[in-house]
Order: structure tokens, then sequence, then C-alpha cells
């Protein structure tokens, strides 16, 4: 991956500027050269706002201002225009194409511009066709592709970063720019999205858990209770077809001799019913007779009973009597001063004539008071005999009435009799109507089942059809199921795959680096007989020890510290593979001139193979340097100001 | 950027007797390396295309 060109329009100190990074002979080493202030480290601040919109290496007095340029703002205010543009764009090819990353940002012209939200644009020129990217996710991806955010510092980067490269627990920052530089990340991600595509997977199985075995189970059962149904149902029609064959019999046989049963029953009915009558009848004669020999006592005595009652009534009506008065019950009342008949308080004049009375009473005979007492009977025979007609006609209808009853019955018995003698066959006929009755019944009986047992079916048919279904469903289910413990078995091997690569990976890349960072640390530093070797530990701190084996990075020059970050860092691109261009920026300003020669020897060496682009300010720019990298540089520019006001590109 | 070659011949020596292990880890790798939104998707596809339909291995 090369950096093709920048071209910066009103970015800070630049108005319009363009680097030009083209590459000639086999060195692909570029040099800028400015003095302080010219805009070198913000060459490298517009690359990354550009790019990831930040501005990490700003200069304290920078970080007050905003990024359109002074001058142009002025100018858009004294014009009265409304606005004044930003613009940054970066053009690198990789992969056989060029892809162009264009930023853009208006500012509100006034002294204390207003930002507007920055426009980023992405134009992929490729032999197949070029390609404008606006949307934000793809222009992202497309930067995350090729110039990862996270691993800048290991492309561009500046003095004060190499600095402080090793310090202090930069461990963790280590581990991160391996595991990037070398992609391990990717192994990382994939194995941790592989593991969450497997808890997907197992809960879709856990899902799809089918219960075939049970189901099985329902089916078998309501199969079973289809097959009784229907058996049921079958049992039922039989049993009504040989009941119907049955009723068909008997009514062959009982055709024109229906009546004879009934016939049967009645005559047997009216020979009880004629019993019954006969003993009416004989209850009937009876009273008569009773009633004879009554009626005879009382005629008998008659005339005497007249006699007597008319003597009774004489006296009475002479006075000869005493009323019919109970003396016990006038003795009470006048105890009690009441009437017992009104229940009110009696006077003076009620108590005499009461007591007037009772006197009456005691003065009558024993022979009146008899006479008084047997009225009553004697009325009650006299009366008696006055009903005898009635009684007499009453009880000789009743005879009458039974009689004819009789006699009506007996004619019916003999004609019943007369018919029944004409079939000989009866026991059979009346079997044979027990038996149509009964084989009736049964034909009924079974056909009201059959109808229950069908409706039963129908239920039972349908409760089949659903497990069916859902057995159905279960099976599908199960093929799904073992279709996903494939994809299981597969992810699960595919992540076992990539985890084993990414800890080898890791532990390749860390022997590595630590070889390959000495390496180019002996190179770059003069003290050749000083350090041993380097170790990244568990948590990928590095240290540089001496020979005598005491660590050394917290005892190192601010120089060998930076020589020792740029000897990582090189590692790093070459242990990872990882194609990407170098930007230093202001490298060699604590480094003296002994490490000098051999920190442009070493970038001299870097450049046939990568892209190099480094600042110099005119100090750091020795004659070591310029003699070592110039011969050999593709590009060389110096930025230039005539009025402070303007920075433009000298090339040489 | 181009994947780790290194990555690539580890993946091409870890997988050597299953080919479709490693279209799908080569696909995935190429995938992660472009960038993804909705991995799930992508990864879902890619496992059943070199699963199939269930069919024995």
């Amino acid at each position: 991956m090369r950096l093709e060109s920048v071209e910066i329009s009103n970015y800070r100190q630049y108005k319009d500027i363009f680097f030009d990074f083209c590459t000639k002979g086999s060195y692909d080493v570029h040099i800028i050269w400015g003095k302080n202030g010219m805009g070198k480290t913000n060459l490298l601040n517009a690359i990354s706002w550009c790019l990831y919109g930040k501005e990490p290496h700003l200069s304290i007095k920078d970080r007050a201002k905003k990024k359109i340029n002074t001058a142009v703002l002025m100018e858009a205010i004294d014009q009265k225009r409304d606005k004044c543009e930003t613009k940054v764009s970066v053009k690198i090819s990789v992969d056989n194409k060029q892809i162009i990353f264009e930023k853009r940002q208006e500012f509100k012209a006034v002294r204390d511009p207003f930002e507007y939200k920055p426009v980023f644009v992405v134009t992929v020129i490729a032999s197949t066709g070029n390609k404008v990217l606006t949307d934000t996710e793809s222009i992202e991806n497309l930067v995350r592709q090729y110039l990862p955010e996270d691993i800048s510092e290991y492309f561009f980067f500046d003095n004060e970063q190499l600095d402080k490269y090793f310090i202090s627990n930069q461990g963790e920052k280590i581990h991160q720019a391996i595991f990037n530089i070398s992609q391990v990340n990717l192994l990382h991600s994939m194995s941790d999205r592989l593991a969450k595509v497997i808890h997907d997977y197992q809960n879709d199985a856990g899902s799809k858990n089918t219960g075939i075995k049970e189901l099985n189970e329902k089916k078998k059962k309501a199969e079973n209770a289809v097959e009784s149904l229907k058996d049921n149902i079958s049992h039922c029609r039989q049993q009504s077809a040989q009941a119907e064959a049955e009723i068909t019999r008997c009514n062959e046989y009982l055709a024109g001799k229906e009546g004879v049963p009934e016939k049967e029953k009645e005559y047997q009915e009216l020979a009880a019913d004629i019993q019954s009558k006969e003993r009416e009848l004989d209850g009937c004669m009876d009273e008569c007779k009773q009633f004879l020999r009554e009626y005879k006592i009382l005629f008998s005595l008659y005339p005497r009973f007249r006699q007597t009652l008319e003597l009774i009534n004489s006296k009475e009506r002479d006075g000869q009597l005493p009323p019919n008065i109970d003396p016990q019950f006038l003795e009470k009342m006048l105890v009690s001063h009441k009437c017992m008949i009104c229940d009110r308080e009696m006077g003076d004049e009620e108590e005499k004539n009461i007591e007037r009375l009772l006197k009456q009473l005691n003065l009558s005979s024993s022979v009146s008071h008899l006479l008084v007492k047997i009225k009553s009977p004697l009325e009650d025979a006299v009366e008696k005999c006055k009903m005898y007609p009635e009684k007499k006609r009453k009880l000789i209808q009743q005879e009458l009435r039974i009689t004819k009853e009789l006699e009506v019955c007996r004619e019916k018995l003999n004609k019943l009799d007369v018919y029944l003698k004409n079939y000989q066959d009866k026991d059979k006929i009346r079997e044979l109507h027990e038996q149509r009755s009964k084989y009736t019944e049964i034909k009924k009986k079974n056909d009201e089942n059959r109808i229950k047992f069908e409706l039963q079916l129908s239920d039972a048919e349908k409760n089949l059809r659903e497990i069916n279904a859902q057995l159905q469903k279960a099976i599908e289910n199960q093929t799904e199921l073992k279709v996903l413990e494939k994809q299981i078995k597969f992810a699960q091997k595919a992540r076992t795959t990539v985890q084993e690569i990414e800890e080898e990976m890791m532990e390749d890349t860390k022997s590595k680096m630590t070889g390959e960072t000495m390496e180019i640390f002996q190179r770059l530093d003069w003290k050749t007989e000083t350090f041993s070797h380097i170790e990244l530990d568990d948590t990928y701190e590095l240290e540089l020890y001496d020979n005598y084996g005491y660590p050394m990075v917290g005892a190192c020059s601010a120089a060998e510290r930076a020589l020792l970050a740029l000897s990582f860092t090189l590692a790093l691109q070459k242990v990872s593979g990882y194609d990407s261009m170098l930007f230093i920026d202001t490298p060699v300003g604590r480094v003296d001139s002994d490490n000098r020669l051999n920190f442009a020897s070493v970038l001299k060496e870097v450049s046939k193979n990568k892209q190099v682009i480094i600042t110099f300010s005119p100090s750091e720019y020795s004659q070591e340097i310029r003699d070592i990298l110039e011969p050999c540089a593709s590009t060389y520019k110096e930025l230039k100001t005539t009025d402070e006001s303007e920075i433009y590109i000298e090339s040489r | 950027m181009a994947l780790n070659k290194t990555i690539l011949k580890k993946v091409g020596e870890k997988t050597k007797d299953d080919q479709r292990q490693q279209k799908f880890i080569m696909e995935i790798l190429d995938a992660e390396n472009k960038g993804l939104g909705q991995f799930k998707k992508l990864y879902k596809n890619r496992i059943k295309e070199a699963v199939g339909d269930g069919e024995e291995e």
C-alpha cells in the first residue's frame, strides 16, 4: 500500500497544497523538509482528520484553533461570504486500485466560526470501473480494511509517540497492535462469532426437541381408539342387522296373526275382571241380607216407637217433662258467672233464670228424665224406617249393575274363547311376538349406540389427524435437528481450527517480534555491545535486557526509546506482513549523530520494500542523513513561505 | 489490506483434509477482513452451504 498524494485546501496553515509521493528508482523514500511551524506535523493531522475525523498530533497552540485556515476565514468575512470550506483529499494505491478519501467541512464565515457537519466521500478507481461511496458504513469498512485507526500509530507516528512508546503499561496496546496488524483479530472475531452462531444453533435445536416417541405413543392410542370405535360400530351394525333379520322372520310368521297375543291378554284380563265382579256381587248379596234382617226388626217395633214418641211429644207440649239440659252445665255457669255458650259475663237476672231452671230440673221425676233421654233414639229409628224404600232401591240397582256387567264380560270372554280356539300355535305366536319386541329393542339400542360411536369416531379420527400432523412436523423438525447437529459440529470444528491458528499466530508473532525488534534495534543503536535481547512477557510488556540480564527500558535515553519504538514498529510490520506505508514525523530530534546515521541507513533499507515518508526540521536533517537519504529519495520537498500567510512546496 | 499470508498458510495446513472447512474459513476471514455488519446471516449461509441438507460427509 502506498500513499500516492495528499491535497489540502484551507486546512490550518495550508491554503492550497498538493503533496505528490510518486516513486523513482528502487527506494521509495520521501523527504519533507520544513522549519518549525511550516506544517509538517499538521500534514499528519490533515491525513488523520480526513481518515478518522481526529487530529491526534496537534500542538497545544493549534488545539484552540479551528481547522479552517485563518486567512481564508478572514477573507470570507471581508468578502461577506456566508461560508468557507476546508478540504483534505488522501489518495492511496492498494490491491491494484486507487482509493481517494476526501473530507470536506464548511464553516460559517464569522470570527468564531460555526462548524458544519463534515462530508466524507470515497472514490475507488479500479480497472473494473469507478465507484463512489457516500454511506458511512461502507466508508468506515473501507478505512478499517486498509488503514485501521486502532493501529494507525504504527504507520503514522511522530517523535512524541516514539518517546512514550515503552514507558509504562503499554502491554495491552502492544498486544492489540500485534493482534490487529497480524490480523489475529480476524481470527478472534471469527471465533467469537462462531461461538454466537453455535449458541443460536443450540437454541434452535433445543426448540426442536421433537418428542416423537411421545407422539408415537399418542398416535398408537388414538389409532387404537379409532379401531375400537370402528369395531363397535361394526358390531352394532351386525347386531342391528341380525335383529332386523329376526324381526323380519317374526313379521313373516306373524303376518295375519297380529292380534292374537293382544286377544290372549285381553282374555286373561277379562277372566280376572269376571272373578272380581263375582266377588263384588257376592258382597252385594250379603249386604242385602243384612238389610232385610235389620228392617224386619225395625218394622216389627215401629208401631211402639211411634206411640212412645207421640206420648213424649204430648208430655212435652204439656210441660210435664223437664227441658233437655244438663244440670251440671248450669251449675258451672253459676259458679263462673259466665255464659258458657256466648262467653260473656252474666247479670243478676240471667243468674236468677238459671237458678230457677235448676230448681225445675231437680223437681222432675226419673221417668220424666228417661222419656227425655229415649226421645232422640226413637226419632232416629222412625226416620230410618222411612229410609227403607230408598235403601232398598239402591241395593237392587247395585245388584242389577253388577249382574249386567258380569253378563257383558262373560259374553266377551266367550267370544274371545271362540276366536282364540282358531289358533292352535298361540304359544309360538306369543313367543315370536316377544322375540320381535326383544329384537326391535335390540335393533333400537344398537342403532343408538352406532350413532353414538360414529360421533365418537369422528372426534377420534380428527384427533388422529391432528396427532399425525404433529408427528409429521416433529419428523420434519427431527430432520432439521439432524441438519442443525451437523451445522453445530461443522461450526465447532471450524472454531477449534481458528482458535488453534490464533494461539499459534500470537505465539509465533511474539517470538519473531522479539528477535526482529532486537535485530533492527542493534542496527539502529550505536551501543552494539550493551544490550543482549528483548522479551515480551505474558502481558506483552516489552523489556530490553543488557548483557548482565538487567532490564534496561527504564534506563534508556529518550533517543534509545525512540529507536526501540521504531525498531518495534518496523519489526511488527515485517513480521505481520502488513503492507502499509510508514510516515514518520521528525523522528530524530533526540537522536545523536551516530544513531542518526544508523537510523537513516535502516530506513533506506526499509524503503526498498515499503514506502517511507519522513519529515525533518532543519536541525534534524544533518549532513549524515542527507548523505544517506537524499541520493536515493524518490521525492524531496521543502515547505516554504514568502509572507508567512501561505505555505508552498519547493521540490527537488 | 490483503489477508495475512501466514494465517492463510496455517488455515491451508490445518484443513488440508477437509476442503469444506478450508473454503468456509477462508471465505469468512475474507469477509471479516472486508468488514461485516450483520455477521450471523453470512456465517449461517456459509455453514449451510458447507454442510448442505445434512447428508453424510
